[in-house]
C-alpha cells in the first residue's frame, strides 16, 4: 500500500513542463513504485530546482543525499546527488538525480533556494566528498573535523582502518 | 553593614562595564553525557547573557548504520533500526522493511498492511506517552511519569504478544509471519493482557 497514490496526471504534467523548459537537461526518467525519478544534467540542476519550486509548486525539499558508483570496466568513479521534492498542495513527490565524475565533485549550492539544504549539503560533503560552490559553511558535520576519508564511498572499508585501539583479536578472529 | 557599601551608584559603577569595554565570550554548552538523551555540543558566542551565534556539533552519536547496511543481510539491519528511536522502534522497522520490499518488488498482503498500520500507531502513541512523561521529569514532576507509563505498559504488552519482547521489539518480521499464519481474526491471544494483574 503506497503511502502516496501514484498521481499519473501530475507526473505527466511535470514530464511535459520539464521537457518543454529544459529539453536538453533531462537525460532519463523512470517510474519506480510510487515515485517518478528524473536523471538530469548536473549543470542544469539548480535551474531545474528553481523551476520546480516556483512554477510547479514543489515547495518542500524532503532530502538531499550523496551517491557513489564505483568504477566498473569502461566507467570511471561517479558521484551523484539525489533530491526528493514534495509538493504539499498537490500531495505529489518526485525524485531528481544528477551524476558527476569523482574528479569533479562540485555542485552549486542549493541553500539559496532552500536554506534547509545547508546541513544536508554538509552531510553529502562529509560522507561522499561532494562540494557545493557558494555554500556558507561547508565543513564536516557528523565525522570529526580531521577525519581522513569520505566514509560512505564504496571503496572505504566497513571497519574503520584509522582505529588503532581495536584489532582482530577483539572480534574473535 | 555600613552605608557606604550599600550606596547604589557605587555598585552600578563597579558592575556595569562601560560600553567600549564590552567583548564577546565563547561558551561551550556541552558536550553533554550520552545518558542525557542525545550527546550534543553548542559552541556559543555570548554577548553577556545574550547568545550572538551558536555552532553545533551533532555527530557524537552517529553510528554509521548506512555503512553497516552496505554489507549485511537485511534482517541484521532490522535490529539497528530499532535503536534509531527505541521509543517507537516498530515504525523504524517498518521503514526499513518497506524499503527492502520495494527493492525486491514484494507486495505484502492487505492484512500485513493493516497490522503494520495498527502497530505503528500503537508505537506512535507509546512514543508520545514517553515524550510527554519525560518532559514532566525534566521539569521535576516524576509522579506524572510513573502514572502515564502504566498506559505505555498496555501497549508494550501487545508488543510482547507479537514479537516476544517489548523493547525494542524488532517487529517487522514478526508482524509479517503472524499476519500470514492461520489465526482467525476473532481469535483470542493465548494470554489475555487485558485482564492480567497490573504490577
Amino acid at each position: 500500500m503506497p503511502a502516496f497514490a501514484i498521481q499519473a496526471d501530475r507526473d505527466q504534467l511535470v514530464v511535459d513542463r520539464l521537457g518543454a523548459a529544459f529539453p536538453e537537461a533531462v537525460l532519463a526518467q523512470e517510474q519506480f513504485h510510487d515515485m517518478r525519478c528524473f536523471t538530469v544534467r548536473k549543470e542544469s540542476l539548480h535551474d531545474i530546482l528553481r523551476f520546480l519550486r516556483d512554477e510547479l509548486d514543489f515547495n518542500f525539499l524532503t532530502t538531499l543525499c550523496g551517491m557513489h558508483y564505483p568504477a566498473t570496466e569502461g566507467n570511471e568513479d561517479q558521484l551523484g546527488l539525489v533530491i526528493h521534492l514534495h509538493s504539499f498542495r498537490n500531495r505529489h513527490r518526485i525524485r531528481l538525480k544528477a551524476n558527476t565524475p569523482l574528479k569533479d565533485p562540485a555542485f552549486p549550492t542549493f541553500t539559496d533556494l532552500w536554506p534547509a539544504t545547508n546541513w544536508m549539503e554538509r552531510e553529502a560533503f562529509d560522507f561522499y566528498g561532494l562540494t557545493f560552490t557558494g555554500h556558507p559553511n561547508l565543513k564536516r558535520i557528523l565525522n570529526m573535523e580531521d577525519f581522513p576519508a569520505f566514509p560512505m564511498r564504496k571503496d572505504y572499508p566497513l571497519e574503520d582502518p584509522t582505529r588503532e585501539d581495536k584489532n582482530d583479536s577483539m572480534f574473535g578472529r | 553593614m555600613s552605608k557606604e557599601i550599600a550606596k547604589p551608584d557605587f555598585w552600578q559603577h563597579d558592575l556595569v562595564p562601560p560600553a567600549e569595554h564590552r567583548e564577546l565570550n565563547v561558551l561551550n554548552l556541552g558536550p553533554t553525557h550520552p545518558a542525557t538523551h542525545g550527546i550534543f555540543q553548542n559552541v556559543l558566542t555570548m554577548d553577556g547573557e545574550y547568545i550572538q551565534s551558536a555552532e553545533q556539533t551533532i555527530g557524537y552519536i552517529h553510528r554509521a548504520f548506512e555503512k553497516i547496511a552496505e554489507r549485511r543481510p537485511f534482517y541484521q539491519i532490522t535490529t539497528l533500526t530499532d535503536r534509531m528511536n527505541y521509543c517507537s522502534a516498530p515504525i523504524n522497522n517498518m521503514g526499513w522493511h518497506m524499503t527492502v520490499e520495494k527493492l525486491l518488488r514484494i507486495e505484502t498482503p492487505k492484512r500485513v498492511d493493516y497490522m503494520r498500520i495498527i502497530a505503528m500507531e500503537l508505537a506512535r502513541i507509546a512514543d508520545h506517552i514517553v515524550c510527554n512523561a519525560v518532559i514532566g521529569v525534566d521539569t521535576g514532576a516524576l509522579t506524572g511519569f510513573t502514572f502515564i507509563f502504566q498506559d505505555r505498559e498496555f501497549i508494550y504488552e501487545i508488543f510482547e504478544e507479537i514479537a516476544a519482547r517489548a523493547s525494542p521489539p524488532t517487529w517487522a518480521a514478526s508482524v509479517a509471519s503472524s499476519a500470514t499464519s492461520t489465526i482467525s481474526p476473532g481469535a483470542k491471544p493465548s494470554t489475555s493482557w487485558t485482564t492480567s494483574p497490573r504490577s
